[in-house]
């Protein structure tokens, strides 16, 4: 590890001016779980690490009428399994976050730090983006602006963090009644894995009808982003959905994705878990959806 | 059963000696060593895998604030090192591999160690690199020692019995597959770690994780041209070994050059990405094997060949098929043998010892033949086992006298537990997208010591002090298998007082008595036997005074629990401490202590590899159920079921310990390890993409403890240590293949593998 200028402001404006201070070019450090193995690479070499643990109006779980589930960036993995808020009304949000890492880094890792960091197959984005979540981001002037979570990313470590720019919140409305959601994600052992392939769904289904109103699906670690399948959406919106049209929404998945080979998995491999994986997700989010309250906020 | 109450320490669960002391992180490791001036020491790695060295330009670094030694091949002895003498600690005029030393600096901290690392300019002229054996191996191929004419290591083991060509013809059935296993790593949780200090007089004091003090003590002093009554080697705590410490290594030498430069103590502890890509792996095998029978089932023949990816330079991984031929020749009864091996260089990274020492890879061909050939028979596979399983008192074609043999009770045993009967084959006729099923496999491994050496002995001495508290001086060295806590329980009953009153010293070479090294399994056996007759020396003395004492013959007397007494007057008793105190203070008073060597009745095996190389043999069987997602390819395990011959359990707790902890690297290598190894360069050099199994991948084990009571082990203990690891990938192998109805040949069964197969199968099928 290089040596480099540690600062650890206690608020956000302190943390602002010293991102101001040195123009872009300091390090943000949250829990620290993918920056210190890659300083320890050398993979990055900052002069300045700011550490924004100590922040502590970053550190929060909300749930507001407006805007649904406040999440401050510095919310950690452990913290989103143990919160009784997100239990009752955001269950997914516990499911993926017990598929995340181990125990261990759990305790360390932050939502804003595995969003930030952007890395493909990070867990928390494919499902953040089918529940439509936006993220709110603040300039080292203090100014803040808000940006749909699919907009977010652009490349692999790439996002749309202006220089200096801290991720603040992350915004997650409410479910609508009858959707379902799932988060499937494949990987070769039960824990501490990066995902081969990880398929969100969202499916919302008509009242009586039970015709499909509303599809988002997600797949994570199969392009250079977490990538929308708006073909495979389109298959199976206005349908009442049949186990061909599932057969067929995963297949154009299949085809949409442009994943790499690696020391994970072929290209080839992943191609055909998109498949797989998408028809097990698009199935279980719409099992839930069928078995969701018929009531609550349209 | 019976007998096993009258033992106070045999049998019992005690907690391992120094399991606070590693759980709370106060034991102190090699990496944790902080000596006054001590400096750190770095290596710089060739760029190539193959290559001239035409120049290695080091003034730069030199000149560096905070380097205090740099070294080149022009620093070191003409000496080399390993088993074939062909690796020079660094390397002068050739590079072989990636993870060859070129050169190496020590610094007063890491960064600086670096920062100079990056200062030194090398220049290399590429060779052309040849990375696969079999490449290797034709004609023309590029030639990485002079000496070595095809890149053939001039180790070479061959082995035949009765009449292979006979028996083939006479056979009803003969199959003949190609197998093909992969590098593999130990995954020590501590890398590789070592502190080098000389004196002022000129003698050196090694801190080292080896798991050969003695040998390793030799070798380096051969290797730095001093002799070797100035080298002393101090082991501290051990994170690990399972074979990766069983050789002196150039990081060693280095250290030591290093630190005889700077005129100060020197540190060298690898990170974990050169853990990964410069200590020696299990090596990858090709099998070619054929294996025939009649059609009752009785073995005809086994006919098989392997070749070894030796990789660059030979430490013990090219030796390893003398235990992996002991599966081939010994495992079930088969009375024609052939047996040969290729063992080829490449620019690889070179291979080691690791736990099994090849009989993981043997293992994995034979057991999964055995099933092949069941299929073919049309046999029962358990059944074709208990046909041709081995027995008590049987002398295999290698000559190993089979003495105790449990193998019939573990492989029923297995089965019930599996319940074999009704989960063989069904998952066959299943339809799902989950497929079932059951496989086992066996294994036969060393259990008495192993003489691979010309002498299998280790030392003991055993002193008590007048309060009663013993020490125990050993040979060997706990390397994390607890084996310090066995031997203070064999020296406990011996001495009739408790475990917990026993300290074990043996960490150090200026102190302890020899031994040839913690390997094959040997440890509880071989220096449980020398703690055994040592302690029994002592108590002889106890006893001579207390008879005196107690005015009672010495062989009426007893001692139990701290105290002796008069068998026929248990109540009239004398505590040990004070026996000795009246002994000790008196004139021509008399310290209480003894040592004893205890080298096992056994041979070496002559050059045709038959003799009796081990005083006892140990068996075992392993299940697996599983279940197999055939859209994705992924297996799960989810159970498995170990029985196995252990002699005597001295410590049930930690032999089940080790017999678990042995069945999760088995789990590894089935299912989930390898290192990817392209052109010479590990691709996947950390945790995160060589995937260990994590506690959530073990699945629930069922142990069972087969007690043959071996008359030659300590207490009728025999070795087990290597033996979870030895069976797994086959038991796990074969029920792959049962759940699926098809046969794989590699490993590990990685989801992608098996996927494919499942598509291959289905494909036919249409
Ligand atoms: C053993 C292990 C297992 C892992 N397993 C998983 C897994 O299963 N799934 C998964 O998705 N990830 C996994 N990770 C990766 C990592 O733990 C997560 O991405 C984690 O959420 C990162 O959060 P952090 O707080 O530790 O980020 P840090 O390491 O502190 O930061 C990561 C990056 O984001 C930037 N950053 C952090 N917070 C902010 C902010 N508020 N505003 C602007 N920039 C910011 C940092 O500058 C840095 O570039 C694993 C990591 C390890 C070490």
């Amino acid at each position: 590890m290089k040596d480099f200028e540690y600062h650890s402001p206690a608020t956000l404006e302190e943390a602002c001016q010293l991102l101001k201070k040195y123009d872009g070019q300091a390090k943000v450090l949250a829990g620290g779980t993918d920056l210190i193995p890659g300083l320890y690479r050398r993979e990055i070499v900052p002069e300045q690490v700011i550490n924004i643990k100590g922040i502590p109006s970053l550190n929060f779980i909300a749930n507001e009428e407006s805007k649904g589930l406040v999440l401050g960036s510095l919310v950690t993995f452990n913290e989103i399994i143990s919160s009784p808020i997100i239990e009752e009304h955001y269950p997914i949000l516990k499911e993926v976050a017990e598929k995340i890492a181990s125990h261990q880094v759990r305790n360390l890792a932050t939502i804003g730090g595995n969003l930030c960091n952007a890395a493909p197959s990070a867990d928390s984005a494919p499902i953040l983006i089918a529940l439509d979540s936006t993220v709110a981001l603040i300039e080292p002037g203090g100014k803040e602006r808000t940006l749909p979570l699919e907009k977010f990313f652009i490349g692999p470590g790439e996002t749309a963090l202006a220089p200096g720019e801290i991720l603040i919140q992350v915004h997650i409305p409410l479910l609508k009644p009858r959707t379902g959601v799932s988060y499937l994600k494949q990987t070769s052992r039960q824990a501490l894995e990066i995902a081969v392939v990880g398929v969100a769904a969202l499916v919302r289904l008509e009242k009586k009808t039970e015709k499909c109103s509303l599809v988002r699906l997600v797949i994570g670690a199969c392009a250079s982003t977490p990538l929308r399948i708006p073909a495979a959406e389109k298959i199976l919106v206005g349908k009442k959905i049949g186990s061909q049209d599932i057969e067929a929404a995963a297949k154009a998945a299949s085809e949409a994705v442009k994943p790499i080979t690696d020391v994970r998995a072929s290209k080839l491999y992943r191609k055909e878990m998109v498949r797989v994986q998408c028809k097990r997700s698009l199935e279980e989010a719409i099992s839930r959806a069928k078995s969701s309250p018929e009531t609550g906020m349209e | 059963m019976s007998d096993k109450k009258k033992y106070t320490n045999i049998g019992r669960s005690v907690p391992k000696l120094d399991a606070v002391e590693k759980a709370t992180g106060k034991a102190v490791y090699p990496q944790d060593t902080n000596l006054p001036g001590m400096l750190y020491g770095k290596i710089l790695w060739s760029k190539h895998p193959h290559a001239e060295i035409l120049k290695v330009d080091t003034t730069e670094a030199q000149k560096l604030p905070g380097v205090k030694a740099v070294i080149t091949a022009k620093d070191m002895p003409p000496t080399k090192l390993g088993f074939a003498q062909d690796n020079p600690p660094l390397k002068g005029d050739k590079v072989r591999s990636l993870r060859d030393e070129v050169a190496a600096v020590a610094a007063v901290d890491e960064d600086t160690a670096e920062k100079a690392l990056e200062m030194i300019k090398v220049k290399y002229k590429p060779l052309p690199p040849v990375f696969d054996p079999e490449e290797a191996m034709k004609e023309g191929a590029p030639q990485i020692h002079a000496e070595a004419k095809g890149n053939r290591n001039k180790l070479h083991y061959a082995f035949e019995y009765g009449d292979v060509d006979a028996a083939r013809a006479a056979s009803d059935v003969v199959v003949k597959h190609r197998f093909k296993l992969p590098w593999v790593k130990h995954c020590c949780l501590a890398p590789y770690s070592c502190v080098a200090r000389w004196d002022e007089s000129g003698k050196l004091t090694m801190y080292s994780p080896t798991q050969i003090p003695f040998l390793y003590q030799r070798d380096l002093a051969n290797i730095l041209q001093m002799p070797s009554s100035k080298i002393r080697v101090i082991q501290p705590t051990i994170g690990g070994a399972f074979g990766s410490k069983l050789d002196l290594y150039p990081n060693e030498v280095i250290c030591a050059v290093l630190a005889k430069k700077a005129g100060q103590p020197v540190l060298l502890t690898y990170t974990r990405e050169e853990e990964f890509k410069c200590t020696p792996s299990r090596q990858p095998v090709i099998a070619d094997i054929e294996m025939g029978a009649k059609k009752d089932g009785t073995l005809t023949f086994r006919d098989v060949f392997f070749i070894l990816d030796n990789g660059a330079y030979t430490s013990w991984g090219a030796t390893i098929p003398y235990v992996l031929m002991n599966s081939v020749t010994s495992l079930y009864k088969c009375q024609n043998i052939r047996f040969d091996t290729a063992i080829i260089y490449t620019n690889n990274m070179y291979s080691g010892a690791m736990r099994g020492y090849g009989n993981p890879q043997g293992t994995f061909v034979v057991e999964r033949m055995m099933d092949i050939l069941a299929e073919k028979l049309g046999l029962d596979a358990l059944e074709l086992r208990l046909k041709n399983c081995n027995q008590p008192n049987e002398v295999t074609p290698q000559g190993f006298k089979v003495t105790t043999c449990g193998l019939r009770e573990c492989l029923e045993t297995v089965a019930q537990r599996l319940d074999w009967k009704n989960k063989r084959n069904k998952g066959q006729k299943e339809t799902g997208t989950l497929r079932r099923g059951v496989g086992l496999a066996s294994y036969i491994h060393v259990g008495g010591g192993a003489r691979v050496y010309r002498s299998d002995g280790c030392g003991a001495i055993v002193k008590v002090d007048d309060f009663g508290h013993v020490t125990l001086i050993t040979g060997s060295t706990e390397i994390g298998t607890g084996t310090e806590t066995v031997l203070a329980q064999i020296t406990a009953e011996e001495l009739g007082v408790h475990a917990e009153d026993v300290t074990v010293v043996n960490d150090d070479s200026a102190i302890k008595p020899w031994d040839v090294g913690i390997h094959a399994s040997r440890t509880t056996f071989i220096a449980g036997n020398a703690a055994r007759e040592a302690a029994a020396k002592v108590k002889a003395e106890i006893l001579k005074t207390a008879s005196e004492l107690l005015e009672e013959p010495e062989n009426k007397l007893e001692i139990n629990d701290r105290k002796v007494y008069p068998k026929k007057n248990p109540e009239k008793t004398l505590e040990i401490g004070k026996v000795i105190r009246k002994a000790h203070f008196r004139q021509h008073g008399q310290a209480f202590m003894a040592e004893a060597f205890y080298d096992p009745p056994t041979e070496m095996e002559d050059e045709d590899y038959r003799g009796n190389i081990s005083v006892t043999y140990g068996f075992g069987t392993q299940g697996a159920e599983v279940e197999v997602d055939t859209e994705t390819g992924q297996v799960r395990v989810l159970k498995m079921v170990i029985a196995n011959d252990v002699g005597r359990a001295i410590n049930p707790m930690l032999l089940e310990a080790q017999l678990e902890g042995g069945l999760s690297m088995g789990v590894g290598y089935a299912l989930l390890e390898k290192l990817v190894v392209e052109k010479g360069e590990v691709l996947n050099p950390s945790f995160l993409d060589y995937k260990m199994p994590t506690v959530k991948d073990m699945p629930p084990v069922e142990i069972v403890l087969i007690e043959t009571d071996d008359p030659g082990g300590p207490y009728g203990a025999k070795g087990i240590a290597e033996s979870g690891t030895i069976p797994t990938a086959a038991a796990i192998g074969n029920a792959v293949a049962n759940a699926l109805g098809l046969h794989l040949f590699e490993l590990p069964m990685q989801p992608e593998v098996v996927l494919k197969a499942v598509k291959a199968k289905l494909a036919k099928r249409d």
